[in-house]
């Protein structure tokens, strides 16, 4: 008896050790993807416009990014296509948030309706469109993708980190719509190609 | 309190604990929008230390969340355990795979974040602390206080983002919160608070769950001695009635010799004619009837006493024991000119045939077991020395000796008890010397003391 709860224990280690192999490996995985460490020349002009897709705290991130290269923005995690006055550019945060949706009373559909009708609009005022996805893996969900495919696609330009696209999902909508694209290894990395967009 | 009150306990506490994690998404609401606004003042400022108060009020929601909920599934298995008891495997894997189940549906339907690697890991770890509480004593409040601090503990690993790529922390708020840190650099600080907080309120688990089963253990053991001391009670009751149907059966011995010599005399009486003999017969037997009456008194009112010499003690004690066979010799020595000493008479005799007889049965090294009964004393005092080649006491035992049951032997172990007593009672001490493998000495001192109406070796017998 004594025995075959030793055996259990070894067991369950090497289990665990085995998991945390795999996820390890896993996560080195990489593929070689073609992209921009910048843009080679500028592709939007100030007023930004900064939004959400999704509601994510990321968006105070790109927000204060955008303050500390200077450039003039409207912070408008709700913006509406009511909002395009006088806009020139729009930056995109995509990342879904439960709790930001809630907090901004709207449902998921209020949320994708809002982005497509922004994004319509930008697309006929020809307003350039810079799309942002920091979440990394795990801000990856049903809802997050959805939100991707919407604004990677009327996207000029994408930047994202390199977990957040662990399975290739952007860089295949990038590649397919042929959208310039910058993969960053962390977010403190975002201040080159943010301001390659504009200057 | 009864095990259906229990049931329903256990019932009532599950149901409502759970009842309380259907409503946690809108009681915990604002507490969700604080920790945003922490982030969001973190970005802006710059304040690392908003992250923290984001990560604290993250760790207790989430602590909370999965306490009850635990707890619930917890309780409603103690339910079923009361109805039908469950084999250990079932019942807690049942309540892993229930409590699983629980956030994930609970997850899915209200849209509100969990941690499931986190989680269940917590969770399986609880179970282990909690595993020797089950059975004990308030199985459900000792579960609650460990399940808390664990789940507390571990919640802290989510804000690390050392551990991000393990899946701890994928939640929503715990997600944002890392990245937050790692925008401001400042990952080192969540990583050591994270481990700051988590190891002393693990550690903490761990010593409350290893506090209960000590607890348990304590009042397992201390129900036991209650249990050991009822029974030694009994036995020592049984023992001492034993010992008194003895010293009835002894009594009733000594009362024959008086009889013996009235039935003699009046045998006599009957025939004889000399006036001066019947006088002389007459006294005789009123002799034996006060002798025997004598001892009647002593024997049912302890608190009799009467004046003795040593004498009349040493010729009652020599009457009562064998003084010379193969294995033993009994020497006795007995000074000249002792006072004598006011004491109940029966019980003394008593006393010093028990310590005798201790002395008999005790095994010795020697060839032949030798006792030495010494009297000796002065004015004030009369000691009685019984000393034996026995194999003596150990000193470890030394101070157990008195007490009523001990024995080191195959004695009732009520002698020396007894003798203690008597002695005590009649105003005297007690003590033993000993030594392991040379015998061991009792020595009584009596004091020659006034009577209780302070007439000092005064002819007159004081009892009732």
């Amino acid at each position: 008896m004594k025995i075959i709860r030793q055996i259990q224990w070894v067991v369950l280690t090497l289990l665990i050790i085995t998991g945390l192999i795999f996820i390890n490996y896993r996560q080195e995985q990489r593929r070689e993807i073609m992209s921009y460490p910048s843009l080679p020349r500028p592709i939007a002009e100030e007023m930004l416009l900064i939004t959400s897709a999704g509601q994510t705290t990321d968006t105070y991130i790109i927000k204060d990014i955008a303050n500390e290269l200077r450039i003039h923005n409207y912070f408008m995690p709700q913006a509406t296509d009511l909002d395009l006055e006088d806009i020139n550019s729009i930056a995109v945060v995509v990342g879904y948030s439960d709790i930001g949706e809630r907090l901004h009373g709207k449902t998921f559909e209020d949320e994708v309706n809002r982005i497509k009708g922004l994004l319509e609009l930008a697309d006929n005022q020809e307003i350039e469109v810079i799309t942002f996805y920091i979440g990394g893996q795990h801000q990856r969900s049903t809802e997050t993708d959805e939100l991707l495919a919407i604004v990677c696609d009327a996207s000029n330009y994408i930047v994202i980190t390199e977990d957040g696209d662990y399975d290739h999902y952007i860089t295949t909508i990038a590649e397919d719509s042929d959208i310039p694209m910058t993969i960053v290894d962390d977010i403190t990395n975002l201040s080159e190609p943010f301001a390659s967009a504009f200057r | 309190m009864t095990k259906r009150h229990t049931y329903w306990l256990h019932l009532v506490l599950g149901l409502g604990a759970l009842l309380i994690v259907l409503m946690l998404p809108w009681l915990t609401e604002s507490y969700w929008f604080g920790m945003i606004v922490k982030i969001r003042e973190a970005v802006t400022t710059g304040d690392t230390g908003n992250l923290v108060m984001a990560s604290a009020s993250n760790s207790i929601i989430f602590a909370l969340q999965n306490t009850l909920s635990f707890i619930g599934i917890f309780s409603l298995f103690l339910v079923i355990e009361d109805y039908r008891p469950l084999k250990s495997y079932w019942f807690y894997s049942g309540i892993l795979i229930a409590f699983w189940g629980l956030n994930y549906g609970w997850s899915s339907v209200t849209k509100m974040p969990w941690e499931p690697v986190n989680n269940i890991l917590a969770a399986f770890i609880t179970l282990l602390l909690i595993r020797s509480n089950v059975r004990g004593h308030n199985p459900l409040f000792r579960s609650t206080v460990i399940a808390l601090q664990t789940f507390f503990a571990f919640q802290w690993l989510n804000i690390m983002p050392a551990l991000s790529r393990y899946y701890f922390g994928i939640s929503d708020i715990p997600n944002s919160i890392k990245r937050t840190s790692i925008y401001l650099e400042s990952m080192d600080v969540l990583n050591f608070v994270g481990l700051a907080f988590y190891f002393p309120i693990f550690i903490s688990a761990g010593i409350t769950s290893v506090m209960f089963i000590s607890f348990d253990r304590y009042i397992s053991i201390s129900e036991e001695n209650y249990r050991n001391e009822k029974e030694l009670s009994a036995i020592r009751s049984k023992a001492l009635e034993n010992r008194i149907y003895q010293e009835i059966h002894t009594l009733a011995h000594d009362l024959k010799t008086p009889l013996v010599t009235i039935r003699g005399l009046s045998s006599l009486l009957s025939i004889s004619q000399n006036k001066e003999k019947i006088v002389e017969y007459t006294e005789r037997i009123d002799g034996s009837v006060e002798k025997m009456s004598e001892m009647i008194t002593s024997f049912l009112f302890g608190s009799s006493k009467k004046l003795l010499s040593v004498d009349e003690v040493m010729t009652y004690v020599r009457a009562q024991i064998p003084m010379e066979n193969e294995e033993l010799t009994v020497t006795i020595t007995v000074d000249e000119n002792l006072p004598t000493f006011y004491a109940n008479k029966i019980r003394i005799v008593r006393a010093l045939i028990n310590i005798i007889e201790n002395a008999m049965v005790v095994p010795t090294d020697e060839e032949v077991k030798v006792i030495d009964i010494q009297v000796a004393g002065d004015d004030k005092h009369v000691a009685f020395k019984i000393r034996d080649n026995g194999i003596g006491i150990p000193s470890d035992q030394m101070d157990k000796i008195w007490d009523v049951g001990f024995s080191t032997g195959s004695t009732s172990g009520l002698g020396l008890s007894f003798a203690k007593k008597v002695v005590e009672d009649n105003g005297g001490t007690i003590s033993l010397e000993s030594m392991v493998g040379v015998g061991t000495s009792v020595i009584i001192d009596l004091p020659v003391t006034e009577n209780e109406w302070g007439n000092k070796n005064e002819e007159e017998s004081i009892g009732h």
